[in-house]
């Protein structure tokens, strides 16, 4: 029989692990706001998902590099680029490039998308499953701002005047914002929500 | 066990509202959704409007990539490429900036701006790296947007760094229309020519071409054009020239212009102006002019003659009054009733070079013809180059002419009457040439020549001809002989010297009977003698006893009875005959000048002596002459009585010193007696014989000589000469009859002399004009002996 820190009058600082009883808004140690439950997590999700969304869109619509040469001019999006990439048979970099600025990110939107809709209305996966990818979309978010520092990387090594020069498109502020946004996003999930919806079950099943 | 979950306070669940449950944070997408809606109007409020340029060749336009620049500052870009319906046409959406786009109106050109490479330089490199762009251009009044263009081929004349005057150049010839030519004023370009075309119909070739701003001044309607492409060899006596405008000018060529004359109206967009091939042709086009009514009409020439060509001069009087138009060939037999082909060319002739006014109507210029045809103006072809054998139309007033008129019906001009034509055909000539050679008879001159050449080849091979040359030589050494002996080399001295002397004589002969004549000589010479026979009668009785005076007075009568007239008279009647036959010879011909000269003087000499009767006169004194002797005669016959009175003369004149009459009286008679004797010595008429031998002798030489035509009156006149000579000579003894009734008359002068002194005195001045008067007549005989031929001569 597990007891949750609620059932007992306790509140436990996310932060340091510190129990505080109910009542204390602020852990006395490290100074974190404490709550029981944030009933507005949701929102914050759904707020910081949309933002994610909308950053994304021009992201891959706009071109992510400008690439002068002498001769030249070119603007790659992401996944022209990628696919440019491919044609010239260099399929590794062209996979990495989509995994890590195509399939993550829409990953993540999908997963958290997918935690909210569980917390509110139960999912079939256990609550355990949950939680693992939580973890997962937590952990692997922030991997995901590489194309951004490839980008930047590149634009200011190749700033050879005239032969060559390469500039950040829009995309890459845009998509920046989109990986900034679901990292907002996945981090405004309360995971103890998932763990709610355990005894949720637990209690339905009793009575 | 849920139940005892104690009620939780929520935070912040005092709020209310319609975002009383919202948390902050979705102002983030809201600001992310308003952050693309703004950006979104933004950029559509941004964009220009689309216009579609139509081009037919859209090579190297890429759609997002090929920009649209105006004076080379990007203002569109190119957002799609596709063709049209029938895909006959590219058509290139372009996006525009808003700024421009109201500039981009009905007027605005485009065109693709490509790397090129022509003989006047290179444009468009940055396109070779860059890519094309197409290039715009507009003025700078908005017009309002139009968004369907038309692009051009190629850059349009004028741009928007090129301003100036559009006009239209045209030539016969394209040699010196390419595109851009350059279009030089002194050398500086200031203008140049689009993409030349061909008339529709087809007879030109014509450009547009600018003339920039500001130099579209110095072009006027009088200025002419000429092309300066290439370069000009000429060699001449100043040396040879080579003579090129410009390097580009020539490889690619170029065109100059002059205002050759003045008064012309300021240049307009739109004037058409014709390109000479050379400044020559130009300013002679000056002078042709485009004034004054161009009248086209045909001419039908019946010769079929080839030489005359488009372009060929028309001339009226040497001066080109228009040129050909066209040469073509007409076959009408229901006009000229056979079916031959006639020679019809259509002529442009501009009435204006007939000095007419100028600003004669087509219709009055071609009446004005009207009345030139009446008057006889006609058309012919004649030879415009003996050599080239070109043909050229020539108008000529043929008063002759048959009547014509200019058929205005005519077609597809009025028909202008042709008369015959003045063609020499070289060609022909030189057939005429070789048909006579070739109708010589060689054939037959060569058989004679063959016989000929036999025949002096047998003649030459006989044995006599072989001798030949050998008696030849002898004959000519002979020759050679005679020639060289003393007297032939003489000869020409002789006929020399013969010739000196009769001119000398004739000169002689005329001046004496001058003086004869002017002095009255012989009329003073009968005076005295009458005064001889005056004081011979006088001095009858003074002359009893004068024996020794008749003797000499006898003596003298003998002598003169004794000159061998006859012998004178035979040689002039054979120098007479001589020269009749001399002048009856056929082979006379032209006399050496000196001689003609002579002959000639001789002439007149000898006219001299039958026009003043010179011979009557000589004839008359020596007829008194002959009366005078007969006197004497008379006084001889009556010698006795004559002794008797002299006697008695000499008794009374014994104080009356008769003694120094006697002897000035014997003194006269010596002198009279050597007169005569001299002329009794034969020396005269000898002297006289030889001349006329020489005479006769000259005149045989001189027969091979030949004698002038005059020379049958000069033989008339020495003939003449000679029967005067020969009756005077016949009446000789008359004056020696006449002396003796002179000396009668003297006797009975002397006979009265006794009655005094004076009369003594008397006598002796007679006598002594009696002397002086023989002593005249001496010297005419001596003269005469000496040059005889003065006689003829005259000199």
């Amino acid at each position: 029989m597990t007891v949750t820190a609620r059932e007992k009058g306790l509140i436990a600082c996310r932060e340091c692990a510190r129990v505080w009883p109910v009542g204390h808004t602020r852990c006395e140690v490290c100074g974190n706001a404490i709550r029981s439950r944030d009933t507005q997590c949701l929102q914050k999700v759904w707020a910081w998902w949309i933002a994610g969304i909308i950053a994304y869109i021009p992201a891959n619509l706009y071109p992510m590099l400008k690439t002068r040469t002498l001769f030249h001019t070119s603007e790659d999006t992401i996944i022209a680029g990628a696919l440019d990439l491919a044609t010239h048979g260099a399929f590794g970099i062209a996979a990495i490039i989509l995994i890590a600025s195509v399939a993550i990110p829409l990953g993540k939107f999908f997963a958290i998308a997918y935690l909210a809709l569980a917390v509110r209305r139960g999912a079939t996966w256990p609550p355990g499953r949950q939680y693992i990818l939580y973890e997962v979309v937590e952990y692997i978010g922030r991997w995901s701002m590489i194309d951004v520092f490839v980008v930047a990387i590149l634009c200011s090594l190749v700033q050879l005047n005239v032969a060559a020069s390469i500039t950040p498109g829009i995309a890459a502020l845009t998509f920046a914002l989109s990986v900034i946004f679901t990292m907002l996003s996945a981090q405004s999930l309360d995971p103890r929500l998932i763990w709610d919806r355990i005894e949720a079950q637990e209690t339905k099943d009793t009575a | 066990m849920s139940s005892d979950i104690p009620d939780i306070p929520q935070n912040g669940n005092d709020r209310r509202g319609i975002f009383a449950g919202a948390h902050w944070v979705w102002l983030v997408p809201v600001a992310a959704v308003l952050t693309a809606v703004w950006v979104a109007l933004q950029t559509y409020n941004d964009q220009g409007p689309l216009v579609q340029i139509t081009f037919d060749d859209a090579a190297g336009i890429l759609p997002g990539e090929t920009e649209l620049r105006f004076r080379n500052v990007s203002v569109g870009i190119v957002e799609d490429v596709q063709f049209n319906d029938d895909l006959s046409r590219v058509l290139v959406d372009v996006r525009l900036d808003k700024t421009v786009a109201p500039f981009v109106d009905g007027e605005a050109a485009f065109w693709i701006v490509r790397p090129q490479v022509t003989t006047s330089g290179v444009t468009g490199l940055e396109t070779v790296l860059s890519g094309v762009y197409i290039e715009g251009t507009w003025d700078s009044v908005p017009g309002g947007l139009v968004s369907e263009h038309q692009a051009n081929e190629r850059a349009p004349l004028i741009t928007t760094f090129q301003q100036g005057t559009v006009i239209e150049l045209r030539s016969t010839r394209a040699a010196g229309l390419s595109e851009n030519t350059p279009i030089l004023f002194k050398g500086i370009e200031v203008g140049r020519l689009g993409k030349p075309a061909i008339s529709v119909n087809g007879q030109w070739v014509s450009a547009p071409a600018i003339i920039y701003d500001p130099h579209d001044q110095l072009v006027t309607t009088a200025t002419r054009f000429w092309d300066t492409s290439g370069f000009s060899l000429s060699v001449g006596a100043s040396g040879a020239s080579l003579d090129f405008s410009s390097l580009a000018s020539l490889i690619s060529g170029g065109i100059t212009f002059g205002t050759l004359v003045s008064g012309g109206e300021p240049l307009r967009a739109g004037l058409v102006y014709e390109v000479h091939p050379d400044e020559a042709a130009a300013r002679n086009s000056v002078f042709e002019g485009s004034s004054g009514a161009l009248v086209r009409l045909t001419m039908i020439f019946d010769d079929n003659v080839s030489g005359l060509t488009a372009d060929a001069a028309v001339e009226w009087r040497g001066l080109r009054i228009g040129r050909v138009a066209n040469v073509s060939g007409i076959v009408a037999p229901e006009t000229f009733g056979d079916s031959r082909v006639r020679l019809l060319s259509t002529v442009e002739i501009n009435t204006s070079r007939f000095g007419v006014d100028a600003n004669l109507s087509r219709t009055e210029a071609l009446e004005f013809l009207e009345e030139r045809v009446a008057e006889g103006l006609r058309a012919r072809l004649v030879t415009a180059s003996l050599l080239a054998g070109g043909l050229k139309v020539e108008l000529i007033t043929d008063p002759d002419a048959p009547p014509a008129d200019i058929n205005r019906d005519g077609d597809p001009f009025p028909v202008f009457p042709v008369t015959e034509s003045e063609v020499s055909d070289v060609a022909l000539s030189a057939e005429g040439v070789l048909e006579r050679v070739n109708a010589l008879p060689v054939e037959e001159l060569l058989d004679s020549a063959i016989r000929f050449l036999n025949n002096a080849s047998a003649l030459v091979a006989s044995e006599e001809i072989r001798e030949t040359p050998t008696e030849i030589l002898g004959l000519l050494s002979d020759a050679r002989g005679v020639i060289g002996s003393d007297e032939v080399q003489a000869l020409p001295e002789d006929l020399r010297l013969l010739m000196a002397d009769l001119q000398a004589a004739s000169g002689d002969l005329r001046g004496l009977l001058a003086d004869v004549r002017d002095a009255q000589a012989v009329d003073r010479l009968l005076a005295a003698v009458d005064q001889v026979g005056l004081a011979a009668a006088r001095a009858d009785t003074a002359l009893a006893e004068v024996p020794e005076l008749t003797d000499r007075i006898a003596a003298f009568v003998d002598g003169a009875n004794a000159l061998p007239l006859e012998d004178l008279v035979t040689q002039a009647t054979g120098f007479a005959r001589e020269a009749q036959s001399l002048l009856s010879s056929d082979d006379i011909r032209a006399a050496p000048g000196a001689v003609t000269q002579a002959f000639a003087e001789l002439s007149a000499v000898l006219n001299d002596l039958t026009e003043a009767d010179t011979a009557e006169q000589l004839s008359a004194a020596l007829t008194d002459a002959s009366a005078a002797a007969t006197a004497v005669e008379n006084a001889v016959a009556g010698l006795p009585s004559v002794v008797e009175r002299l006697d008695r003369i000499a008794a009374g004149a014994e104080e009356v010193e008769l003694d120094t009459l006697a002897a000035e009286l014997e003194g006269v008679l010596a002198t009279a007696r050597r007169l005569f004797g001299d002329a009794s010595d034969a020396d005269l008429p000898d002297a006289l014989a030889g001349a006329l031998t020489e005479a006769e002798a000259a005149l045989a030489a001189l027969r091979n000589g030949g004698l002038i035509d005059s020379a049958n009156a000069t033989m008339s006149s020495a003939r003449e000469a000679a029967a005067a000579v020969e009756s005077a000579a016949d009446e000789l003894p008359a004056l020696a009859n006449r002396l003796n009734s002179t000396l009668t008359q003297a006797q009975s002068t002397l006979r009265g002399y006794e009655e005094g002194s004076a009369f003594s005195r008397e006598t002796l001045r007679a006598l002594n004009e009696i002397e002086r008067a023989a002593k005249a007549l001496s010297d005419l005989a001596r003269t005469i002996q000496r040059n005889p031929n003065s006689l003829i001569l005259g000199r």
